[in-house]
């Protein structure tokens, strides 16, 4: 091809107009095409046979021989003369002496460009006060060549820009002119031209330092904030770094719109709730789609049929990567950057890469540190003592009921003088933690690795002696050929953990017990005149995750434009587990055994995924394509054993000392998932931009005729503070682009098999192993579809200090997968099937960063981030008629809470009244029952900042999430149970005025209960560190690099109404509330 | 680029044709129905695992029914409890659910091994005839019990789930029909031999007929019954125990059809281990022993809490699984049924004499004298209280007993103030009312 491309600029007025030409020969190459012909065509040997051909055709003949561009002036063309040659099988050199032998020009081979010039003897010598002719090139940092970069002279008002090249030919009418270069998204460079500066003048632009320009993982490929036409949140290492997590999820906590994160269990190994953009799904899984460094990993925990569940609830896979080897995660939100994943995407996609080597002396690293564990708030107000006894007594006396031994052994048989706060007794302990990382990372130009080992010991801040232990290694290693065509990488991972925890699952109802509680009888065994959960605590689970991941990345680029790429991987995740039930730990009054679990999970898969990448400068724009396929196999399987009548109880671990085998159940799954895949990207002079995706699925998880689907997006950008106008106009705009993306998505994550009828085990019949029919078989469901659609505009102020974006998005689900109701005659409850029922996501995201700092001395970086989220069960077809009647409402929060009205407290009798919605005269739900409110948030974000003086540097996070959640539930005086201290304004006498209904043994409290949505709102101090950084001579007086040392905190601080035991724990039980973490350590570099 | 579009469509093509990729393998854990039943091992395996889903509907069956009736009062406090005990249920109550769904659930089972049975050529035919026995067997006692309970129920012949989500109610002669056909059938089909362990936890030719006879007392077919229960009795495989503690034991020689369970002892809703029995029999029940009968001594334990009495029923006596060796199973048809059966047979069809032959057979082994009835009307009120006594808080008997005599509103007027005479059967769960459009509510409910 061959292209003039004439610019016309603003002129000074009496400068010569000037017409800038230049020239660009490649050819479009297709895919197939170049199999064939590529090994030859770039051996740079060049053949032509010409008669009186014109200098510019022969140029293109070259060019399409060797891929090598021209650079030539038109004005120089015109004095070309046409060219008579014969060259068989000669170099690029050779070939260009001969043909450039007869003309008045010269030229200069610079990297893959020759620029053709007037031959130096035909050109006057140049002068100082003389006409400057400067031929440049303008390069990014890795030599790419930038088109539409502007070049001003310094001084005057003459302007040009680079061409598609990044070349640039100016005749300045000055001596030794100053050049200066701009380009969005670079700093600002000057270039003075001397007699001395090269033919050909080869500037190199340094990336501005700006938000804009960090590097995003997205799905098969990399973008920056600047061009990327999704919707995409990133938290890089140095975020995470500061935060003394276990689990790489809890560092994502109130860092990144559209994306709730909750704990659910605050102890090694709990569980965290990833939401991205709201609950798409009624009854399939809605965690997002996790991928570690190209591999899929579990989204869910493994303790489910198989697994065993004990203080630390259901174990989340996460959290056994090392947080400190993460280099990004990046969370994929709308259409544009999550349809590439397609059927398993409409949850978001979380993304997962690891750190790499990075070329330079070998550096070693060490990070020490050291700190304690505490559960954040231990305070929470309860009667105390006499409180508590005045209540129940009070409760037997309002409703004239004698207290007996059986109803009140706390205030009949136990002694009324001794109390226990139960609160510190199960929570108040503190657990010491030790972390250390040490890696090892170098290379060279071809070969780069890293070598890294963490291993983090937890103690525990239940009573007892558990303990967490995590520890493991990996290992990367990068070599590019020596011709940087080819490059492979290769990681290792294997990280294992031993989880030592209590079976029993400690909440607000064990910290509620009265406080006059006595743990024994006064012959020293366990009191069982209520539930013992002191007794409890003699039931221990010990967990052991071994976990592996290795991934191989193969890249081959056959030329600038074209490069092949393999990701394949394994990783495997295994959970064994063992918990142990003492008899002594156990109620004797049901005739319990000594009993133990053995749980054994193992998830393996592995994925194969080969893509080809081309690119290539089209048009005056960058077109990006990518087309790719999917192989993953993945492979669960698990049993659980339970072995009764052990005798001795320092055997019940061993399987082998129980008396009877009760119960074995075993699972098995196994998933296959094929697809392909692709992606055009085309940006339009960083103007326009325009993204396709398109992946064609097929998973096992569907029946025989409904494994393949189609998923799409379109995704657009103007970055319209690249046009002049909007320059123009309003020059503090540093950045303005407004996107919009539109697509579809599905989920996949139910149940394996659902489309097979099948015959599985079940429990034993006099001593034979039984078969059980599985289930009603559906092979006609597929996937839950999510259409996507979003709005953004992202704006940068003050040269990028200021950055904020604005995003809008829809999310609408449909095609439901839910349990099917059948009538129960037919054999079974439900089955597999899609529903259309249609839930609908919309939202607002608001993502601010500003460097309010910036000098030297004082740099502060702020960054905050809100959203405000809305769900809506826009229809459900019959849902009265459903199992779902009493849990969602159309038009409502799929949270949507539903209660007695509570019409406040009879100032005579002191009975809760509520209204009676049927006018049946009895208050009962559901059917009195009116929307109370719901629990997902209406509005969460968080607020970071960063600090850097001197040596010194800080940083403080806050997470704040705005809704309401049931508190706890008080059974005022009707059983043996302590109450929150708000109880203590209860009604007592006839014209009370009050909230809180009278004491009563009548456990009517429940309905009281149930009418109560409190304000479950708090702002957390997620993290908070400080540290003193040694750098430079003082640093390598003590052969160091740099020395750190360094004070980080988590969950320092939570400000909350205190109704609940913690405000981010859902359940009214309340589980185990994240924990106030500080340690203090140090980091060194050699 | 038109090549890439081409590429794409062709791999596109290209992956359809290779859906092998996105087919999972069958998983090791199951089988395929096909599997299970060409195999007699797999075949004997879903066998039993019909008889674990009926084990399932005892759970609540037993003492509900005796909650209903005149039998049992309890102290644990619950909305289905209360409503049993008032003999006034509600469409949503739990265990009305519960136990349909169980009764249904087992149908379905049944219903496979029947399907598969029928079609199957590769099993050898002893087998095939000892699983289609058991199943026919199965299904009978199921819908033996859906009919008495809730009256006329859909008719599930069948797997086709989706089919059969849209059924309507047979009426309950057909039902009985139905279950006169499993029952011989399955009379048939099984030998005498029990096909599981040698055990009694399965159905054998003579369970078949002792349901058989029970099947036609309830339709009004009693010769049929005689002759049914003549052939069990005659066969003379079965003995009534002297020693009435034993007669829940596991395989005991009265015993003829029981269930097998996990700890080797019964009904832990019926099991009160110390302090205030939570299923106590009523004053009523303990009133109209005799205090030389022998079950009063035998089958009714006794305890005394701050100075009250409470009776609890004491047929199975392993209290816990770890109070002794000696194992019960859950027992539902042992041999002094079948003489009440047959006597009461006999008095309908006025063979008067061999009716008090068979009712004294039960007296005198209870330790009472020998009832010398002139009308036919005494001896059958004196078969009515004799059931009372001896199969209190079995299987639910007393209530299909009333029923069956005619008596059990007028029995019930007088001590459950909130009963009404639809109560006579119960009313079909709401839940089933929603999801089959053509299922229509029992009178009453």
């Amino acid at each position: 091809m061959y292209n003039f491309y004439p610019k016309k600029l603003v002129q000074p007025p009496g400068c010569a107009p000037k017409i800038l030409l230049t020239m660009k020969l490649t050819t479009l190459i297709l895919v197939a095409a170049i199999l064939q012909v590529s090994a030859s065509t770039f051996a740079q040997k060049i053949t032509l046979s010409e008669k009186n051909t014109p200098l510019d055709k022969v140029f293109e003949k070259i060019s399409d021989q060797t891929g090598y561009d021209f650079i030539v002036s038109s004005e120089n063309l015109k004095l070309a003369k046409p060219v008579n040659v014969m060259i068989q099988n000669e170099d690029l050199n050779q070939a260009l002496e001969k043909i450039f032998a007869t003309q008045p020009l010269a030229f200069i081979i610079q990297e893959k460009i020759v620029v053709v010039s007037k031959k130096a003897s035909r050109t006057p010598s140049k002068k100082p006060d003389d006409q400057t002719d400067v031929h440049g090139l303008i390069v990014d940092e890795s030599g790419n060549p930038l088109p539409g970069a502007t070049i001003k002279i310094k001084g005057t008002e003459m302007i040009t820009m680079s061409g598609k090249d990044g070349a640039f030919h100016l005749k300045i009418g000055i001596a030794n002119p100053v050049l200066v270069i701009s380009f969005i998204g670079y700093q600002i460079k000057e270039y003075a031209v001397t007699t001395n500066s090269p033919e050909l003048i080869r500037i190199e632009l340094m990336p501005m330092i700006s938000a804009l320009n960090q590097i995003q993982i997205i799905g098969y490929g990399t973008t920056t904030k600047r061009f990327n036409t999704g919707s995409t949140g990133t938290i890089s290492a140095s975020d995470i770094e500061n935060q003394p997590v276990s689990n790489p999820l809890a560092a994502i906590q109130g860092k990144v719109s559209g994306v709730l994160v909750q704990t659910q269990n605050g102890l090694p190994g709990g569980g965290i709730k990833v939401q991205i953009r709201g609950q798409g799904s009624l009854a399939s899984g809605t965690e997002p789609l996790y991928i570690v460094d190209g591999i899929p990993f579990l989204s869910s925990s493994l303790t489910g049929v198989t697994g065993v569940s004990g203080a630390n609830g259901a174990i989340s896979p996460l959290s056994i990567i090392n947080p400190d080897d993460i280099e990004s995660i990046n969370i994929l939100k709308d259409a544009d950057a999550t349809a590439i994943y397609g059927s398993r995407a409409a949850n978001g996609v979380v993304l997962i890469t690891t750190k790499k080597g990075a070329k330079g002396k070998s550096s070693f690293s060490v990070n020490l540190s050291k700190g304690l564990s505490r559960v954040s708030r231990l305070d929470n107000p309860l009667l105390d003592l006499s409180q508590y006894l005045q209540l129940r007594r009070e409760a037997f006396a309002n409703d004239g009921e004698v207290p007996d031994m059986d109803s009140a052994p706390d205030l009949k048989t136990w002694d009324t003088t001794r109390s226990t706060n139960w609160q510190k007794y199960f929570y108040g302990g503190t657990a010491h933690v030790t972390n250390v990382q040490a890696s090892i990372s170098g290379g060279d130009e071809h070969n780069q690795y890293l070598l890294s080992g963490n291993y983090r010991k937890e103690g525990t801040i239940l009573p007892g002696n558990e303990s967490y232990i995590k520890g493991g290694g990996y290992f990367t290693f990068s070599h590019h050929s020596d011709n940087n065509k080819f490059t492979t990488t290769t990681s290792v991972n294997y990280n294992k953990d031993h989880n030592r925890t209590l079976y029993f699952s400690i909440n607000s109802q064990d910290f509620l017990l009265p406080p006059n509680f006595p743990i024994y009888n006064s012959d020293g065994t366990f009191n069982w005149d209520i539930a013992n959960p002191v007794a409890a605590l003699q039931q221990h689970q010990e967990s052991r995750t071994d976990y592996l991941n290795f991934n191989e990345l193969l890249d081959y680029k056959l030329n600038s434009n074209l490069s092949f790429h393999i990701n394949t991987g394994y990783n495997s995740y295994r959970l064994q587990q063992v918990a142990t039930l003492p008899l002594l730990s156990q109620n004797p009054a049901f005739d319990p055994l000594p009993t133990a679990y053995f749980g054994d999970n193992l998830s393996e898969r592995y994925i194969l995924e080969p893509q080809i990448n081309y690119n290539k400068t089209l048009d005056g724009g960058r077109l990006t394509a990518l087309a790719g396929g999917t192989y993953q196999y993945q492979k669960n399987i698990g049993s659980l054993i339970e072995g009764d009548g052990v005798s001795n109880p320092a055997l019940l671990g061993n399987l082998g000392a129980a008396s009877t085998i009760v119960n074995a159940t075993n699972s098995f799954t196994l998933y296959k998932y094929v697809s392909l895949f692709g992606r055009v990207n085309y940006n339009w002079q960083q103007k326009y931009l325009i993204d396709l995706n398109f992946r064609r699925d097929g998973s096992s998880r569907f029946g025989p005729n409904h494994q393949f689907g189609n998923f799409y997006a379109v995704g657009g950008a103007w970055i319209f503070s690249e046009e002049s106008f909007v320059n123009k106009n309003l020059p503090f705009l540093s950045f303005g682009k407004l996107r919009g993306s539109l697509g579809t998505t599905g989920n996949d994550q139910i149940a394996d098999y659902q489309y097979l009828a099948s015959y599985g085990t079940n429990t034993i019949y006099d001593n034979i192993g039984t078969l059980t029919p599985n289930r009603v078989a559906n092979p006609n469901y597929s996937w839950e579809t999510t259409h996507k659609m979003e709005a953004a505009l992202e704006i940068g102020v003050l040269s990028d200090r200021l950055l904020i974006t604005g995003a809008w998005y829809q999310h609408t689900s449909s095609n439901q997968l839910i349990a099917f109701k059948l009538p129960v005659l037919t054999g079974f409850a439900t089955y597999q099937a899609n529903f259309p029922a249609t839930i609908v996501n919309t939202g607002f995201e608001l993502d601010l960063s500003a460097r309010i700092f910036q000098h030297e001395s004082f740099k502060w970086q702020s960054s905050i981030n809100l959203t405000i989220p809305h769900n809506q069960l826009k229809s459900f077809p019959n849902l009265a008629g459903s199992s779902y009647a009493n849990t969602y409402v159309v038009g409502q929060d799929l949270t949507v809470y539903r209660g007695l009205r509570f019409l406040g407290v009879n100032p005579q009798t002191g009975k809760a009244t509520f209204a009676d919605i049927n006018h049946d005269g009895v208050i009962s739900g559901p059917a009195d029952f009116v929307i109370l409110g719901k629990t997902s948030p209406d509005l969460f974000g968080g607020w970071s900042n960063n600090f850097i003086w001197k040596g010194f540097e800080a940083s403080f996070a806050v997470e704040c999430v705005k809704r309401n959640y049931p508190g706890y539930q008080p059974l005022l005086g009707g059983y043996p149970q302590n109450n929150p201290l708000y109880v203590s304004q209860r009604w007592r006498q006839p014209g009370d005025i009050t909230d809180v209904p009278r004491a009563s043994v009548d456990l009517t409290a429940s309905q009281y209960n149930s009418s109560r949505l409190l304000n479950a709102s708090y702002a957390r101090l997620k993290n908070a560190s400080v540290s003193y950084n040694i750098r430079g001579p003082l640093a390598s007086k003590i052969a160091m690099k740099n020395f750190k040392i360094y004070l980080n905190g988590e969950n320092l601080f939570v400000l909350s109404n205190k109704d609940r035991f913690d405000p981010e724990i859902s359940g009214t039980s309340g589980g185990m509330p994240p924990l106030k973490t500080l340690v203090l350590g140090l980091k060194a570099n050699f | 680029m038109k090549k890439i579009i081409l590429a794409i469509i062709l791999i596109a093509a290209g992956l359809n044709a290779c859906k092998k990729l996105a087919t999972a393998d069958f998983p090791t854990n199951q089988l395929t129905n096909e599997k299970v039943f060409n195999d007699t091992t797999s075949l004997s395996a879903s066998v039993a695992g019909m008889f674990t889903q009926l084990g399932t509907v005892d759970a609540n069956l037993t003492r509900n029914i005796g909650l209903y009736t005149d039998e049992l009062k309890t102290t644990s406090i619950s909305a289905s409890n209360s409503e049993f005990s008032n003999s006034n249920l509600t469409v949503n109550n739990s265990s009305v659910l519960s136990i349909w769904q169980n009764l249904y659930n087992t149908i379905y089972k049944a219903n496979a091994i029947i399907e598969a049975m029928q079609s199957s050529t590769s099993v050898p035919l002893q087998a095939k005839n000892s699983a289609l026995g058991e199943s026919r067997f199965i299904r009978g006692y199921c819908y033996l019990m859906l009919t008495r309970l809730y009256g006329d129920v859909p008719l599930i012949l069948s797997t086709d789930a989706q089919g059969n989500a849209l059924k309507n109610k047979s009426a309950g002669n057909q039902v009985l029909a139905q279950c006169i056909g499993d029952f011989d059938a399955a009379s048939h089909l099984l030998t005498s031999n029990y096909p599981l362990n040698n055990g009694k936890t399965t159905a054998n030719k003579y369970g078949a007929l002792g349901y058989l006879s029970q099947t036609c007392l309830e339709s009004g077919q009693y010769m049929r019954a005689d002759s049914a229960a003549s052939a069990l009795i005659a066969s003379d495989k079965y003995k009534l125990l002297t020693d009435l503690s034993k007669v829940c034991t596991q395989n005991n020689d009265e015993a003829i059809f029981q269930l097998w369970n996990q700890n080797g002892f019964s009904t832990l809703n019926m099991v009160t281990l110390s302090g205030v029995p939570t299923n106590q029999l009523t004053s009523t029940l303990i009133n109209s022993f005799t205090n030389d009968d022998q079950r009063k001594n035998a089958w009714i334990g006794k305890v005394t809490s701050s100075g009250t009495i409470y009776y609890f029923p004491l047929k199975y006596r392993q209290r816990s699984v770890t109070s002794g060796p000696l194992a019960e199973y859950t027992t539902y048809l042992r041999l002094a049924e079948v003489y009440l059966i047959r006597a009461e047979a006999r008095a309908n069809i006025n063979n008067l004499s061999g009716a008090q032959n068979d009712m004294n057979i039960i007296r005198t082994r209870a330790g009472l004298t020998n009832l010398a009835l002139a009308t036919k009307s005494d001896i059958t009120n004196a078969i009515l209280h004799e059931r009372q006594l001896e199969l209190f808080s079995e299987t639910g008997s007393r209530f299909f007993d009333l029923k069956r005599f005619g008596t059990l509103d007028q029995t019930l007027k007088l001590i459950k103030p909130q009963w009404k005479s639809t109560g006579i059967i119960f009313p079909i769960p709401q839940t089933e009312i929603l999801n089959d459009p053509n299922l229509i509510q029992n009178s009453g409910y």
